[in-house]
């Protein structure tokens, strides 16, 4: 659409996978993954990662000082209103 | 070529399968698996392709496919297809299939284990808890560039420590 050029960078991908980029930044990533098998194939294997930990999360939390630690950091959790419904 | 772009060629959607199915297979870690969603992610294309912009046909697909398969893994999380032995034979994954993918968890437990505590914790807040960065770096009390840097770290030091336990190469073998 635009002659931009965008430098992706290995943090990116990480934030193209954790949903946080948008816009002209998250399609940059894309057509940057599209053209590249390795960084590609290296992004599907960390987005594979984000559910295989998801999927084994008690297991995870078995370590008690982990565990411990993430309730202590999600209890100091604020409520953020604008961020409610702002998934799409 | 705008009046094209709400038209995929078959030429053109040929070309992107060999890499679909490469990405598929990371996604799935298995044969029958990467190919059923291979073929789901082309009918879904080829059924929505007026939504296509024309700009690059394997970056659309990429993102259909890795859509496809999220909502594939939330299907089976709700009917219990990765944890429950009895769905098994309903799913598509043979019991050998269904082995190999209990262990590639059990690896993904221990090699997790061996990380350093800040990137476990890093990594339970984003990928475990799904926070967005800028609210996992509050709760840390450091910048938002600390959580991306420990993040990049943490999921390449798991990477090393999953291809190190072994499980790269015996998929292929075990689902023939």
């Amino acid at each position: 659409m635009d002659n931009k050029v965008h430098l992706i960078t290995e943090q990116d991908i990480h934030a193209y996978i954790d949903g946080e980029l948008s816009g002209e930044r998250k399609a940059a990533v894309e057509v940057f993954l599209a053209e590249r098998d390795l960084p590609l194939e290296r992004a599907a294997r960390y987005l594979r990662n984000n559910f295989d930990l998801k999927a084994v999360r008690d297991e995870v939390y078995r370590d008690e000082k982990l565990k411990s630690e993430i309730d202590r950091l999600l209890a100091r959790r604020k409520p953020r209103r604008h961020l409610i419904g702002a998934s799409a | 070529m705008t009046n094209q772009a709400n038209t995929i060629s078959t030429e053109d959607l040929n070309a992107c399968l060999p890499a679909l199915y490469r990405f598929a297979y990371t996604l799935t870690r298995n044969d029958d698996r990467a190919s059923d969603l291979v073929q789901d992610c082309v009918e879904r294309c080829l059924r929505k392709q007026h939504l296509f912009d024309g700009q690059n046909l394997r970056s659309w697909m990429f993102t259909v496919c890795r859509r496809v398969f999220l909502n594939q893994i939330r299907r089976d999380k709700v009917r219990g297809v990765a944890v429950d032995m009895e769905d098994a034979p309903q799913s598509k994954l043979s019991i050998s299939a269904f082995q190999e993918e209990k262990m590639h968890y059990q690896d993904v437990v221990e090699s997790f284990r061996e990380l350093p505590h800040n990137d476990k914790v890093v990594l339970s807040l984003v990928a475990i808890e799904g926070l967005k960065y800028e609210e996992a770096a509050e709760l840390l009390e450091v910048p938002v560039g600390t959580v991306r840097s420990r993040l990049s770290r943490a999921r390449s030091r798991l990477r090393d420590l999953l291809e190190n336990s072994g499980e790269e190469g015996t998929v292929v073998a075990a689902s023939v």
